[in-house]
């Protein structure tokens, strides 16, 4: 059987692991925020999406979600609660960073392994973005009839300002999200940096000092 | 690390610290305010001036007493609210009302005493027996001390009408005690709570035949009639009174007035004076010949020129107490005068005249005392009165055997300040400031030597100034601790006249807010503010910052107890259960809606309504008023309160929440559905 552990690559293995660190750190942060403007809420009643929950602002004496979901019932809108991605969340991150470390040692279908942890890598922001916007259409779009105020089907924003009659909310994203596309970036380098090296001459005595030491195989 | 790492692991770097500041600058409002004009202030306040007929003089004190919209006081007052029977919470220096603390007197926008469990209780604890009092004449407040230093946790005050001790949770500022003392039927003196706040002190005003609830008539004064001096025992974790724990002295009928504590030197000790030596009782009247026999209480009991200053060791008490040494008395274990007594205990010393208010200075060595009818403030010095008491240096026994020290041992100084003082504070550089109720005016003068530190001669008259009108009570801030500031004075005046436009015979009192100048400059009154609710005769002044006050409660609170309401419910949760003509529902309170918002029983029923605020959020109160069944509560956010009553008249009545709590605050709404019961409909 042919020898499925190798040597990592240099590059890889340092940008794996700043991406590996990066994306861990997304557990600890909020990816999102939405803040209900109203001058009731001097402080702001903030509302912050970690990958696997929601939670308040911890700044504020309020409960924000059950208030942002006790002001929401004005509209009909169903109180905002955990989603099923959420579970995913944390095993994601993690088979991620282990798939990423997994590339760097395997050497059997190597660069396809790399391939498919930069497209997770990408997942995560991106899928991250699109499924926000999803619940946010849908919870615009299943308004109870019977509330005190209808307002119609609408669609929050998932960044920016959405004004409905007397609601106004802002949303932008937080830290974590952007670790999550920097994290991205960084899995992405290496193979960028090998291409710019093997389109510029001056880099490909080194790209072949590298290949020898690992034994031929090439560099991506 | 090698080159050709560096430039993409710089460029990395570059990325996640541009994430991190378009974070950072999604997240912040635009912070630019723009119009900065700082030209033209000083003409535009000129103009303003001129327009208002303002002095440079009134433009310094407004400017003194101004607090910008939404900025807050740096001192919190609370005042005795007199007849209403409650509590003012007041910011000072705007001297603007923040608040009214239901104490004695049922209040309708705490929901005190209107059907609620929690107002319901505490009145309930101020019944004496047979009676149903619905109000109070809230006298002498006292917050609670560490070490002698506001602590910011309690408020005690007395209702002079009643001899009833109320005690306010500051945490939410609401009343959660309210007791009738025993053997106590009027009260004046104190109240007052010792230096750590083991007791809370008041004694009573006019005595009463003992032993209480008996009768004697005014013949046997002398012989039957007696006073007592409560020392309500404080429970640390909750600021309740313990009557099992608390004792009393049993004290001649002396009528027994305004009353202080020890501290620091003088720690130990609580004072207080009395001004009916004489023992007058009044005149009895002549029915035949249609006038009065004798003196009336007015001349009968000015007649001496000195009454006594009580002293009593409470900490040497306390130990009688748990030696065995007293007796039961309307439930209450009582020192009898011959016991305390025998026991070192319990001393007078003569005072002059006709006194009023006695006041201990910052360092407790000072006891000033003021006669009404005498123009001097009398200032006795607690480590003479030691020496005298170690010396047995008396100058006799009164006719009840207790020991009246030598007046000149113990005497540090008598200062004359000016006609009718009544009540003196301190600051902390030596001075007292002594109110002068018939010349209507604040003297300042300055203690002895140990404590004088302006460079001033001790015990001189350094300063006056007028005040409207007729003057009670004054406070300095922080005035009773061991360290008083330096900067305001507040007086107390009875009669307002002419400062306010006339709004009808009954006029409001006047508190005015004098500058103390840090205790260095003559005395600048700063502002009038007119009190139109009753008759607040002391208030003591705290830093603000001392309050922790909440700002809601926590889910579920019973705000009796503090602790989770066991009929505390969550959205969700709300239900009715029926046991034959007993109806019990837990019933859920938020923006816009009761749930449920119909309640359907039967006349006669017994109603039992839980009701939680199920809000988290600041201010979200909601009240419930039920129409013609008087039933109105405040259902502070996070509250739970419980409603008992019979349903004793049918019809379909309206029931609605109370604050004006959201947009579809009128529609907070439902109904309570009484169906005529089916003996009745019968009968129709």
């Amino acid at each position: 059987m042919r020898k499925v552990i190798g040597k990592p690559e240099r590059l890889w293995i340092v940008f794996v692991a700043v991406a590996s660190v990066l994306l861990l750190a997304t557990l600890f942060v909020p990816l999102w925020r939405m803040e209900l403007v109203a001058p009731q809420y001097p402080e702001g009643l903030v509302m912050k999406a970690y990958g696997y929950k929601f939670a308040e602002d911890p700044g504020s004496y309020y409960d924000d979600v059950k208030e942002i979901n006790g002001l929401n019932h004005y509209i009909g809108m169903k109180p905002i609660e955990k989603v099923t991605e959420m579970d995913i969340f944390i095993p994601g991150i993690v088979g991620l960073v282990v798939a990423a470390v997994a590339a760097s040692f395997v050497t059997w279908k190597r660069n396809w392994i790399k391939a498919l942890t930069i497209l997770g890598f990408w997942t995560m922001p991106l899928f991250f973005v699109a499924d926000l916007q999803f619940w946010l259409y849908r919870y615009g779009h299943t308004l109870k009839e019977d509330a005190p105020l209808n307002p119609g089907a609408f669609t929050p924003k998932v960044f920016g300002s959405t004004k409905v009659w007397n609601f106004h909310s802002e949303t932008s994203f937080e830290i974590g999200f952007y670790l999550m596309v920097v994290a991205a970036l960084a899995v992405s380098a290496p193979p960028i940096i090998g291409w710019l090296r093997s389109r510029f001459g001056r880099e490909r005595a080194v790209n072949s000092r590298v290949a020898q030491a690992h034994g031929g195989a090439r560099v991506s | 690390m090698k080159r050709q790492y560096l430039v993409p692991l710089l460029a990395l770097l570059v990325l996640v610290l541009g994430g991190v500041f378009a974070a950072g600058a999604c997240g912040d409002d635009d912070g630019g305010n723009g119009d900065g004009n700082g030209n033209g202030v000083s003409s535009d306040l000129d103009d303003i001036a001129a327009a208002r007929g303002l002095t440079p003089e009134d433009m310094k004190h407004a400017l003194q007493q101004f607090v910008p919209p939404g900025e807050y006081d740096d001192y919190v007052m609370f005042a005795s609210g007199g007849h209403s029977g409650q509590v003012f919470v007041i910011g000072m220096p705007s001297m603007r009302i923040l608040k009214v603390i239901a104490a004695f007197t049922p209040e309708p926008w705490q929901g005190y005493g209107y059907g609620a469990d929690w107002g319901d209780t505490v009145l309930a604890g101020g019944n004496p027996e047979g009676v149903e009092l619905t109000w109070g004449d809230t006298h002498h407040p006292a917050l609670s001390e560490t070490a002698g230093d506001y602590d910011g946790r309690w408020l005690y005050v007395n209702d002079r009408a009643n001899g009833r001790v109320a005690m306010v949770d500051l945490q939410d500022m609401r009343t959660k005690q309210v007791l009738a003392i025993p053997n106590i039927q009027t009260s004046h003196g104190g109240l007052f709570v010792t230096p750590d706040s083991e007791y809370a002190m008041i004694t009573s005003k006019f005595p009463m035949p003992w032993p209480p609830g008996t009768y004697a008539g005014s013949d046997e004064y002398a012989d039957v009639y007696r006073g007592a001096s409560a020392w309500l025992k404080i429970d640390q974790t909750n600021g309740r009174i313990n009557m099992d724990e608390s004792f009393q002295l049993e004290l001649p009928p002396y009528t027994q007035d305004l009353a202080d504590a020890g501290k620091l030197v003088s720690a130990g000790w609580g004072f207080f004076g009395s001004f009916n030596t004489e023992l007058s009782v009044g005149a009895d009247f002549d029915e035949a010949l249609s006038e009065p026999i004798g003196d009336p209480m007015e001349a009968g009991a000015s007649r001496n020129n000195f009454d006594y200053l009580h002293l009593i060791n409470w900490k040497a008490a306390e130990q009688l107490i748990a030696d065995g040494k007293y007796e039961m008395i309307g439930g209450q274990r009582v020192i009898r005068i011959e016991t305390a007594v025998e026991e070192g205990i319990l001393y007078l010393i003569p005072e002059p005249k006709s006194p009023h208010g006695i006041d201990v200075s910052p360092t407790g060595r000072y006891l000033v005392v003021s006669g009404k009818l005498d123009p001097h403030v009398t200032i006795f010095d607690f480590e003479k009165v030691e020496a005298a008491i170690a010396a047995e240096d008396f100058e006799g026994f009164d006719d009840y055997g207790i020991p009246i020290l030598n007046y000149d041992s113990v005497l540090a100084a008598q200062v004359e300040v000016g006609a009718g003082p009544l009540h003196t504070q301190f600051d902390s550089k030596g001075h007292g400031y002594t109110s002068l109720f018939l010349e209507s005016a604040v003297a300042k003068f300055t203690l002895g030597d140990d404590v004088v530190t302006g460079g001033e001669a001790p015990f001189e008259l350094v300063d006056k100034i007028s005040v409207h009108y007729n003057i009670g009570h004054l406070a300095t801030a922080e005035g009773d601790t061991v360290t008083p500031d330096d900067n305001y004075l507040v007086a107390l005046n009875k009669w307002s006249i002419d400062r306010f436009a006339p709004i009808g015979p009954l006029h409001p009192q006047n508190f005015q807010l004098i500058d103390l100048v840090d205790g260095e400059g003559p005395m600048d009154l700063i502002a009038d503010m007119p009190i139109g609710i009753g008759e607040p005769h002391y208030v003591q002044i705290m830093k603000a910052d001392k309050l922790s006050a909440l700002e809601l409660y926590a889910a579920g609170t019973d705000a009796l107890t503090m602790d989770t309401h066991p009929e505390a419910i969550d959205a969700g949760e709300e239900k009715v259960e029926r046991d034959g003509n007993n109806v019990t529902v837990w019933m859920t309170a938020v923006r816009s809606h009761f749930t449920p918002d119909i309640v359907r029983v039967k006349e006669g029923d017994n109603v039992t309504l839980h009701i939680t605020n199920i809000e988290q959020t600041r201010d979200a109160t909601h009240g419930f008023a039920i129409a013609h069944y008087n039933i109105q509560a405040s259902l502070e956010p996070g509250e739970v309160a419980t409603f008992e009553f019979v349903a004793d008249k049918s019809g379909a009545y309206n029931f609605y929440c109370t604050e004006f709590c959201s947009a579809l605050h009128l529609e907070m709404a439902g109904w309570f559905l009484v169906e005529p019961s089916d003996a009745v409909a019968a009968l129709d």
